[in-house]
């Protein structure tokens, strides 16, 4: 194995950029000498993250055209579906471009990219959404096939409870029970579940901060 | 000027503090006494087979934005998939990595890269093993169907920012016979895992991955810090509500409420 | 109906079929359903991207804005172009500022939106609604869960009796506001995929009603 010692430039790139933002997020603009500056470069970089997110936007729908190009190219089972996947998203930002210049993008009577989205992503989009029903109601029905433990009956319990609560207008359950369970039970353990994931993303941050974990590969 | 910016900052720098003289201790320690976590177990379980039987291994990163609040629960993912790709290299395979946004691609493909270099087996790095499926939450749960009904998946393993379109990932895993193991940071998505598997990742779990695949001192220095701020939030909590009962309660909260 | 808009509606209807024939199975059909999904998606998103952020956010600037303004553009414009050398694994390395950049400020972004926007606010609305009726299981509730995830165990717990069972009580009450909450939130994701659902029954209704003679 290579042991080159190389400086890490990406590194300390990524920890004086994201130093200066942490800053900017807690130091209030007021604060005498330093704050305005703060505030304002934490702001600048806020706004560099968002260009650079949607060039690796782009970047990353180049990677998915130039893999299904591949596929198409070579003789395959999905070749046919990787060819529909090539066309479909240059005629669409084809047809994004001519309603940008032509001023439609907004008009939903005269947008082509709206009718669309209207007639092929919508539909798809909201039946996959009812897919899930069925792939729902399975793994909820699986969960009592198993050997349920009591945590797992109380989940299956609770969810019955706020289904028919919200679905039926049953007396008891619909206005006292399961604003009950939703508003004080539900709220005390989403509660402490985002308490954790807090604590957990801010060990995380500070791990990338640190120079520890580098996912830029430097 | 705000308190409460003043008050987290100090929350964030002591934090910092205790995970470098936490990990300083375990590098005396060298021990690690952690909580059994299934979903753990049954991923290094799935790396032993990928590598006995020459399956494939799916490490799926999720679709969250790399310059929002979700990026933590990616990076997780992102060391995760640097130790697995570590343990996998040995046969000669690579993990196939999906994601469903364009920054997470790049990083995936990075990471893939940067392991293998430094395993001195860049030639066998090979893009393709990183794809971006779609680009919206659900156009990359169905793209991942056919794509995992394929492969001949073995290990279905889903470390990221997803909502409820996991389902999908379960239910494609299931009809692949591979088995599932997911967290998220999305508690939508929790609550599918929860309902599908027997070893759900919940709460803070995944964010342990790092630690659990024997990371690094500073991941397991970080489950240790948590722990410890567990508690500093808890007293803060029954404090608070301590004095609430004596209607105190504004001195506490001058701490920690509103924007900086 | 016009006919662009009744081609449109059949085709909708068409894929809605054709998505929901998985339940049967997977099948080539589905597949292509699929991959169209992701085509247009992709299309979409692409739209999105150059027109609604990178050009009125980088280009237009440029273009037209003061030089001060071209001056600050300069950066995420370079870094932006650098970007486009992580298509291929040679030049990849020629990206690397670019994505250190967008990661230091993810891990930033992380940072304080955990503190301010979880833990405080989390810790701020739990005190909020501290009382001795709900507001009390709230708190117990919330504790419980918190601790519950602790992830040290003691080597000797055994030999510590009433710890072990204070610890034993607190992880089980954890885990019973863990599955009310999770029961909850997943009743939340059927129901509006129940909807979803409702929905698509009655368009393939509404649009099979233009051919039926009742």
């Amino acid at each position: 194995m290579k042991q080159n010692f190389r400086f890490p430039w990406s590194a300390v790139l990524a920890i004086a950029v994201g130093f200066v933002v942490t800053l900017g997020y807690f130091i209030p603009s007021s604060a005498p000498v330093v704050g305005g500056t703060l505030a304002s470069l934490g702001d600048y970089f806020l706004q560099v993250g968002v260009v650079l997110a949607a060039v690796a936007m782009l970047v990353g729908l180049i990677n998915l055209a130039a893999v299904h190009w591949t596929r198409f190219r070579t003789a395959g089972e999905n070749r046919l579906g990787s060819g529909v996947v090539v066309i479909t998203m240059i005629a669409t930002f084809l047809l994004g471009t001519i309603d940008y210049f032509w001023g439609w993008l907004e008009d939903p009577n005269r947008s082509l990219t709206q009718y669309v989205f209207r007639h092929i992503q919508l539909p798809v989009e909201r039946s996959l959404m009812a897919l899930l029903v069925v792939i729902l109601t399975y793994m909820a029905i699986r969960m009592f096939r198993r050997r349920m433990t009591v945590y797992q009956a109380v989940f299956l319990g609770v969810f019955m409870v706020v289904l028919l609560g919200t679905g039926l207008d049953i007396p008891y359950i619909t206005d006292t029970v399961k604003p009950w369970l939703s508003n004080v039970w539900a709220v005390a353990g989403t509660r402490g579940l985002l308490l954790g994931i807090g604590l957990g993303t801010l060990a995380s941050g500070l791990r990338v901060l640190s120079g520890v974990d580098r996912p830029y590969g430097g | 000027m705000s308190l409460s910016g003043i008050f987290g900052l100090l929350f964030v720098l002591i934090f910092f503090g205790s995970l470098l003289v936490s990990s300083f201790v375990f590098r005396q320690k060298r021990e690690f006494p952690w909580r059994d976590i299934a979903a753990f177990k049954n991923i290094q379980h799935a790396i032993g087979l990928a590598v006995e039987d020459g399956t494939t291994f799916h490490f799926s990163l999720g679709r969250g934005l790399i310059n929002a609040l979700e990026s933590a629960v990616t990076f997780v993912g992102l060391r995760m998939l640097e130790r697995i790709t570590r343990l996998i290299a040995s046969s000669d395979r690579q993990p196939l990595v999906t994601s469903g946004e364009g920054a997470v691609n790049i990083l995936s493909r990075d990471t893939l890269q940067a392991t293998y270099r430094d395993l001195g087996m860049e030639s066998q790095y090979s893009p393709s093993a990183g794809l971006m499926v779609g680009p919206t939450p659900l156009s990359y749960a169905a793209g991942s169907i056919p794509l995992l009904l394929d492969e001949k998946i073995s290990a279905n393993v889903l470390i990221g920012h997803y909502g409820s379109e996991v389902a999908f990932f379960y239910e494609a895993g299931e009809r692949a016979g591979a088995s599932t193991v997911a967290g998220t940071d999305h508690l939508e998505g929790q609550a599918v895992i929860y309902a599908a598997s027997e070893s759900p990742l919940v709460g803070e779990e995944v964010f342990a991955g790092g630690a659990y695949l024997q990371a690094g001192l500073l991941h397991q220095s970080s489950l240790q810090v948590q722990d410890i701020f567990r508690w500093v939030v808890i007293i803060l909590l029954l404090g608070g509500a301590l004095l609430k009962l004596l209607n105190l309660e504004q001195l506490l909260l001058a701490l920690i409420s509103g924007a900086p | 109906m016009n006919l662009p808009e009744l081609i449109g509606t059949a085709l909708g209807f068409l894929l809605t079929i054709v998505v929901f024939s998985y339940l049967l199975g997977d099948n080539p059909f589905f597949r292509l359903a699929i991959h169209l999904f992701i085509g247009v998606a992709a299309g979409y998103v692409a739209i999105v991207v150059i027109y609604n952020v990178l050009l009125p956010r980088l280009f237009l600037p440029l273009i037209f804005g003061s030089w001060g303004e071209r001056g600050i553009l300069l950066v995420p414009l370079i870094l932006g172009l650098l970007l486009f050398f992580k298509i291929s694994p040679r030049t990849a390395w020629l990206g690397r500022a670019s994505m250190a950049t967008l990661v230091g400020i993810g891990a930033a972004v992380a940072i304080g939106g955990a503190v301010i926007g979880t833990l405080f606010s989390q810790m701020e609305a739990a005190i909020n609604a501290f009382n001795l009726g709900n507001g009390l299981i709230m708190l117990v509730g919330t504790l419980a869960t918190l601790a519950y995830f602790q992830f040290g165990v003691r080597k000797n717990d055994q030999q510590d009796g009433v710890v072990q069972q204070l610890s034993t009580g607190i992880s089980a009450a954890g885990k019973f506001f863990i599955a009310i909450a999770f029961g909850v939130l997943f009743a939340g994701v059927y129901t509006a995929a129940l909807a979803a659902f409702t929905e698509r029954i009655t368009s393939l209704w509404a649009f099979l009603q233009n051919f039926l003679p009742f």
